[in-house]
């Protein structure tokens, strides 16, 4: 059964960072579930070595245009997303490790694992040197315990807040993760810096040692916790902030009984009704890494001429480097006045380009307001509203009767950009 | 404790934590679309189109907000270098007793990097604030932060204490600024939404183009009809109108540029719209990483050299006319534990201290020191101040607004504030008034009523320089109300724009000078002796007939003061030369002399025309 491409676009907005309108036509011939199943198993996923060698600067901004180019128009969209929301929520930062090619191995893992299993995503991101570094277990040693991963593996990473732990539980954690640090650039268990005492976690007493408690964390006494706790996350992200406590209860289920494997839980979540509910698709406004990767692809600019760099930062949302170990928040966190003039200023310099280059959209000049505004419209993907159409129609309308009309195509890419309908995800 | 899902409860996207981020210059990427042209603004002509905000009353507190994200090391930052425990338990990371900058009269000191907050504690002007913490602290950031910012332990934390006061108070765009990309909670109400500003350039929306201001006004106009996409849609379409509303009123705070460093940027950006007078009534900064786990004492140094770099930077860019309206406030969702870890950093603690600063604090320490021996369960400090007592005391003394509204209780305040904007201030906060001097309280009254505001905006009044007949109608004039006036300049030599042409009009107007005897000229220049002072006030206050001769030795008869005198002596706005029975009308008079002759003459009743 085909599927309106009303709902087409919305999935594709949110198992990814949006599709052309064309995409979306010719999508919409598909069955509802062929089209998430299509998503889930996109590939081949491009490889992915370290973007450029040279400073560790140069390093990191090509990291940046390298991943936007792959969210606004690579071949596995699905996986970026799951990869970006990894990224917000084990994070680690180039404020604090300062070292590209570590950040950049840990998103090789997010991505190989964006749809795989949590278990394993844990395990791997845990010993990888970002982290270490970033949470200071790279300090942990017997005797002199470190706890900042401890914490915010609990609180921020698998359980959440206030969810059945306690401080005990905090600094026995610390003292089961000494001595897994990092020797030179690489991971590296030292027995002589590891606490083989007894540690009682989660009410069990045992010779703790790290890895083993992400699956104690996992499969213990908290175990839908954590459960209900990343399935809320993952939910939140495709598709709003405030799952009804029912829906939670399901996804959770779903996503313990898979023994943790994310397309799983992603399936689930694609497939519920509440996904195409009006809470769901109203309800996200695009983040500026979407905001950046919709308008690189809808202007058919790259990243090396888009500067998505330029502008991430003072929008809010610069990838590899959030602004605290609780990564971003959502919705109303974007909304802010100055994070809107970045906005502005990122569509505004796309415009220009744009105006400079004749083949797009050449029609435009001569077109009527509303054709104008139908083709820029479609051009960047929105359905707009009878209000945003009219604006849109009488600024056309206006520039061209005060004999501004070569202004009609600059200023219409970059209002269009600002619309309502453009900055919902 | 919050509840179990306390980390994706919709209120907690609020809490933005923007900017604590170190280490990379937002502007490093800012500077390849400078290079490209990309940005496109030409500031002069930004800065003269700015119209619209509302300024503030002349009695309103600013209050600026600095916060400290991560969990500032409070031992650190007020260090308890006389008690043994700090260096026993601290180990390598405790501040060499011999670096700690003393604080007079106090058991504690700053660190050694705080040089421009230690100068300001000895002026009076820093309240150091020990021991402040929540109830029940639970040692994570984000509930601890969340507290700090709603002012509602224990609660869902859905609006922000500051934002509270707001949903209450008198509407206006611009009356809480947020300085980065970001709003963090506590600026935002249950109703109030607070603006956020970007740094370096002003925000889009004022152009000399038609074309260009054509497009903005489509984009204000976003929120005069709803897409019907539902709140968020409304939310962005309200954002993008207020964008632009904000963008045409901040234009002229920024000129000059604020510098690029972090928090010597915001901060100085504050104050610059703090002087630009924008109707800002709570202006939020922040900055970090505090979160010090390993590694302590670089970051800490640095993070502490910052904070001193950039509240120097705050109080030299403060205009002095609007400094005595203003306060900072610092705070951290909590401080550090007292025993070192084995990383040479410090693990998440509890109660620390905050700095309250400004001219009108009561400058030394307030409540009492913690113990660094008597420690919870996790080895941190018991909190011997609610944050609320703080707040309780900003929100009631500072702001003017209701504390009980906002915090839902009453909490009892430490007596932080000597005064509030609007009480005089001693010698009008001027540092060359002494407060022994006899013309310190005509001072301090000048000053409060704005008819003074120090020598070219300095903090300096010049008590002993002589006036010049420009200065005096300036005085006068402002004495009067700052009335309007218009028509033709009667001087040849009173050009327009000069500070003291209108006030010179205005006194030509009001017969209160006829310029210099047989000439078209005023000589503004020229300096103001005892006998023309008299002059002029008398003719300010209607050339009334005096009921008795002065008994002056040295005013004969027959010059043109003689009356103007016997009127002051009459009024005893004059006393003559102290010790003697003269006037010494040729002499020059000097400010602090004028200051008290026009004191005396507002308490005889003379003010109002």
């Amino acid at each position: 059964m085909p599927t309106p491409t009303a709902d087409v676009a919305h999935l594709m907005r949110r198992a990814g960072f949006g599709a052309t309108t064309a995409q979306v036509a010719s999508l919409a011939a598909q069955d509802w579930e062929d089209l998430v199943e299509g998503l889930i198993t996109a590939g081949p996923t491009p490889p992915d070595p370290l973007p450029a060698q040279g400073t560790s600067w140069t390093t990191f901004v090509a990291m940046i245009q390298t991943w936007l180019d792959r969210m606004a128009t690579g071949p596995t969209p699905l996986r970026e997303k799951m990869a970006l929301v990894w990224h917000g929520h084990l994070t680690t930062s180039f404020s604090k490790t300062y070292d590209a090619e570590w950040l950049w191995q840990q998103n090789q893992v997010l991505r190989a694992h964006a749809l795989g299993n949590f278990r394993t995503l844990l395990h791997q991101v845990a010993l990888g040197p970002a982290m270490l570094d970033y949470l200071d277990n790279r300090h942990n040693r017997v005797g002199a315990p470190n706890e900042n991963w401890a914490r915010e593996l609990m609180e921020l990473f698998v359980l959440g807040a206030g969810s059945g732990y306690t401080q005990d539980d905090v600094a026995a954690m610390a003292r089961a993760w000494t001595g897994h640090g990092i020797n030179g650039r690489v991971y590296q268990f030292r027995s002589d810096r590891h606490d083989n005492g007894q540690k009682t976690i989660l009410g069990v007493t045992a010779n703790w040692d790290g890895p083993a408690t992400i699956d104690h964390l996992l499969d213990g006494p908290l175990r839908m916790t954590a459960a209900r706790f990343v399935a809320r996350k993952v939910f939140a992200h495709l598709a709003h902030p405030s799952p009804p406590p029912a829906t939670l209860d399901e996804l959770a289920t779903t996503f313990a009984d898979s023994d943790w494997d994310i397309s799983a839980l992603v399936r689930a979540i694609l497939l519920h009704p509440d996904f195409r509910s009006a809470a769901a698709r109203d309800g996200l406004v695009r983040m500026p890494v979407e905001f950046a990767a919709a308008a690189m692809r809808c202007s058919g600019l790259p990243a090396s001429v888009a500067h998505p760099e330029w502008w991430l930062d003072a929008m809010g949302q610069l990838v590899f480097n959030p602004p605290n170990v609780s990564g971003w928040r959502q919705n109303a966190y974007w909304l802010t006045t100055s994070a809107m003039g970045t906005r502005f200023n990122m569509a505004r310099n796309i415009s220009w380009r744009l105006n400079d280059t004749p083949t797009f959209l050449p029609e435009l000049g001569s077109a009527s307001p509303a054709d104008a505004v139908a083709l820029v419209c479609d051009q960047f993907e929105i359905a707009p509203s009878a209000a945003t159409r009219s604006r849109l129609e009488g600024h056309v309308a206006e520039l061209r009767a005060a004999r501004h009309g070569w202004a009609v195509r600059p200023n219409l890419f970059t209002l269009v950009m600002l619309t309502p309908e453009f900055n919902l995800a | 404790m919050l509840p179990a899902d306390i980390d994706s409860a919709p209120a907690l996207a609020h809490l933005t934590l923007d900017d604590s981020s170190s280490g990379l210059s937002r502007r490093a990427f800012l500077q390849g679309a400078l290079a490209a042209g990309a940005l496109g603004v030409a500031m002069p002509s930004w800065a003269t189109e700015a119209f619209g905000a509302t300024p503030l009353g002349p009695n309103d507190g600013i209050l600026v907000v600095v916060l400290m994200g991560g969990g500032n090391d409070g031992l650190n930052m007020v260090v308890p270098y006389q008690d043994g425990a700090y260096y026993s338990r601290r180990g390598g990371l405790a501040v060499p007793q011999a670096s700690v900058l003393p604080l007079a009269g106090a058991a504690v000191g700053l660190h050694p990097a705080l040089t421009g907050v230690a100068q300001r504690y000895a002026a009076g002007q820093v309240a150091v604030v020990q021991g402040v913490g929540y109830p029940n602290p639970d040692l994570s950031h984000f509930t601890s932060m969340a507290t700090w910012m709603s002012g509602l332990p224990g609660q869902i934390p859905t609006s922000g204490w500051l934002g509270r006061y707001f949903d209450a108070a008198a509407p206006n765009t611009l009356r809480g600024v947020a300085i980065g990309s970001g709003v963090p909670l506590h600026m935002n109400g249950a109703s109030h939404r607070s603006v956020s500003l970007p740094v370096g350039a002003p925000p889009p929306g004022l152009s000399s183009e038609d074309w260009n201001r054509r497009m903005f006004s489509s984009i204000e106009a976003t929120s005069s009809a709803s897409t019907g996409r539902g709140a968020l849609a409304d939310a962005i379409a309200r954002t993008c109108t207020d964008m632009m509303v904000v963008a045409r009123d901040v234009a002229p705070a920024y000129v000059p540029e604020p510098p690029d460093s972090k928090l010597v940027g915001d901060l100085t950006l504050a104050a610059q719209l703090i002087n630009a007078d924008v109707g800002a009534r709570v202006i939020s900064v922040g900055y970090g990483d505090f979160d010090s786990h390993a590694n302590q004492p670089f970051m800490h140094d640095s993070r502490m050299q910052e904070l001193d770099a950039a509240l120097t930077a705050f109080w030299s860019t403060l205009a002095f006319a609007q400094s005595h309206r203003v306060t900072v406030v610092t705070f951290s969702e909590f401080g550090r534990r007292v025993q070192v870890n084995g990383s040479n950093g410090t693990d998440h603690g509890t109660a620390a201290p905050m700095l309250v600063m400004g001219s009108r604090v009561r400058g030394g320490v307030h409540g009492g020191a913690p113990s660094l021996t008597s420690l919870d369960r996790s080895g941190n400090l018991v909190a011997t101040s609610d944050f609320r007592q703080v707040y309780a005391e900003v929100i009631d003394r500072w702001l003017g607004g209701s504390s009980s509204a906002v915090l839902g209780g009453n909490f009892a305040h430490h007596g932080v504030f000597a005064s509030v904007p609007g009480d005089p201030l001693p010698g009008g906060g001027f540092s060359d008034v002494p407060a022994g001097a006899f013309y310190a309280t005509p001072v301090a009254w000048l000053a409060a009523q704005g008819i003074t505001t120090g020598v070219g905006g300095s903090s300096r009044f010049e008590p002993n320089a002589p006036v010049t007949r420009g200065e005096m109608v300036t005085f006068l004039w402002r004495f009067a109300g700052q009335p309007a006036v218009s028509g033709p300049m009667p001087f040849s030599d009173v050009p327009t724009g000069a500070f003291y042409s209108v006030p010179v009009m205005w006194a030509a107007a009001e017969g209160i000078t006829t310029g210099v005897s047989g000439t078209n000229r005023f000589d503004p220049g020229a300096r103001v002796t005892r006998g023309e002072m008299a002059t002029f006030l008398w003719r300010y206050a209607r050339q009334p007939v005096p009921t008795q001769p002065s008994s002056f030795s040295d005013v004969s008869r027959t010059a043109f003061y003689a009356v103007p005198v016997d009127f002051l002596a009459q009024h005893a706005i004059t006393t003559g030369v102290a010790g003697t029975n003269r006037f010494a009308p040729g002499n020059q008079v000097t400010r602090g002399e004028m200051a008290t002759f026009l004191w005396r003459f507002d308490q005889a009743g003379f003010r109002a025309r």
